[in-house]
């Protein structure tokens, strides 16, 4: 006897693999990922509720920070313009604490491999610490939450990017930055800037590039630009003091920069750091003394 | 917005529990369309990830059903067209079945559950739908976002197409 009840049966009595059960556990955690993503794009989208938090690494390569041996070399393709910074490695990893998205360059074709391995070696290790930092402040965000009795449901994992660009290549110079950026509901930053002469593998200072006036000398360039800015603006931009001085009375020891087209070095400051938020983040081309 | 926050994650585990709940009723329903295990569940997955991501254009938790069914039919129909696999391989088809055990009385009922396999996949879902998930026209209507006559068109054409091998006067 043939119908639909039996074949029901038939039908019923196919079972789900037993594997069904792990794939609707991923299943459900990368739908509520993916949920939780669309739902902060849509709150980016419709307000500024989210900050984001920026810890800037910027590694100045210098080829050769000699000026007459850098004009000497510049004719020479081996060094110089031939240094190229490639993705090393490209990968997205998320879990329900975070979602992470990295791309890490490498230096390449310097003509010193040495150097390069060496440099190479530090960037890695550079990456991997925020990195792990950030994956840290990750987890620890998720077991907080999860310990004070928080929904995992309602979680919003921290979004985590880790890129480069590459600021300048010139002249057997090569200057790019690396940032990380994290997406949670605080505020956080930081920048880290690192500084190599490849030919001798110490780090730099601006005083190489600057000369030992450097910090009078770039501080003055610095407040004469802010100077301009404001007059163009016709408004106040940065922080003073009461005395009506700018609240920038001396530069930092290190400051943070990276090396433009040009061969000249440009300060950056964080936002908030010299002035009001809106600014945003402050650049300021230092001419080159003679010295 | 805490509240609504609130209330979507209420409905998230309210959809998570759903289809924990339903899971042999889903394999059983999409395995009638991709024939083999490995594709089945992973149909469902994927379908189960899109009703995560789409759980916001759910008004209300009671349409659930229909609401996933419809989801899991069309990441099927979306299988079938990407794979073009069309027609029961039966060697597979058996090794799908994740039932030792196959009676004669099995293997009999198969023929006729065999033949709605074979239907096209328009017909076999109103079939499925209908005789194997117990749902009435109108909720079929709404998983296949027909209208109800074409549903009951539909119907007619497949029973019709079964004729020759179901023997015996059915009662749709």
């Amino acid at each position: 006897m043939k119908n639909m009840e039996d074949a029901r049966k038939a039908y019923d009595t196919i079972t789900a693999p037993e594997e069904l059960e792990k794939k609707l556990d991923a299943a459900f955690l990368q739908g509520r990922v993916k949920r939780r993503r669309r739902q902060i794009q849509k709150k980016i989208a419709q307000s500024c509720m989210c900050c984001f938090m920026l810890v800037c690494m910027s590694f100045v390569v210098l080829v050769n920070t000699n000026a007459v041996f850098a004009d000497t070399v510049s004719s020479v393709p081996i060094l110089g313009s031939l240094a190229k910074v490639c993705t090393f490695v490209e990968y997205k990893e998320e879990d329900e604490s975070a979602y992470i998205q990295v791309r890490i360059p490498e230096v390449k074709d310097t003509g010193n491999t040495e150097l390069e391995k060496k440099i190479n070696e530090q960037i890695r290790e550079g990456m991997e610490k925020v990195l792990n930092e950030a994956k840290e402040e990750a987890r620890s965000n998720w077991d907080a939450y999860l310990k004070t009795g928080g929904d995992p449901a309602e979680y919003v994992p921290m979004e985590v990017a880790l890129d480069y660009e590459v600021k300048s290549n010139e002249e057997g110079r090569l200057s790019f930055v690396i940032w990380i950026s994290r997406v949670r509901a605080n505020y956080y930053r930081e920048y880290t800037y690192y500084n190599y002469d490849l030919e001798t593998g110490k780090e730099i200072t601006l005083k190489d590039l600057l000369g030992s006036s450097w910090r009078e000398q770039a501080y003055d360039s610095i407040i004469s630009q802010m100077k301009e800015r404001e007059k163009e603006e016709g408004e106040s931009l940065y922080f003073r003091l009461d005395s009506g001085e700018y609240a920038l009375t001396e530069l930092p020891e290190h400051p943070d920069f990276y090396i433009n087209d040009a061969g000249k070095p440009v300060i950056v400051f964080e936002k908030y750091e010299i002035g009001y938020g809106y600014i945003g983040e402050q650049e300021f081309e230092i001419p080159l003394s003679n010295a | 917005m805490v509240i609504n926050e609130k209330r979507t994650s209420c409905a998230e585990r309210e959809l998570e529990a759903f289809i924990r709940e339903h899971q042999d009723d889903f394999y059983r329903l999409a395995f009638s369309y991709v024939k083999n295990a490995d594709e089945a569940m992973d149909v469902i997955q994927e379908a189960a990830i899109k009703a995560f991501v789409h759980l916001s254009s759910l008004r209300d938790t009671q349409n659930m059903k229909a609401w996933f069914y419809r989801i899991l039919v069309n990441e099927c129909l979306t299988w079938l067209r990407k794979s073009k696999r069309l027609y029961v391989v039966p060697g597979e088809f058996f090794e799908g079945i994740q039932n030792g055990e196959h009676t004669e009385k099995f293997d009999e009922n198969l023929d006729l559950y065999k033949a709605i396999l074979r239907l096209d996949a328009k017909l076999k879902t109103v079939v499925l739908l209908r005789f194997f998930e117990g749902m009435k026209l109108e909720e079929i209507a709404s998983v296949t976002n027909t209208r109800l006559s074409t549903v009951k068109t539909r119907l007619y054409r497949a029973l019709r197409e079964l004729k020759s091998v179901l023997e015996e006067e059915i009662s749709a």
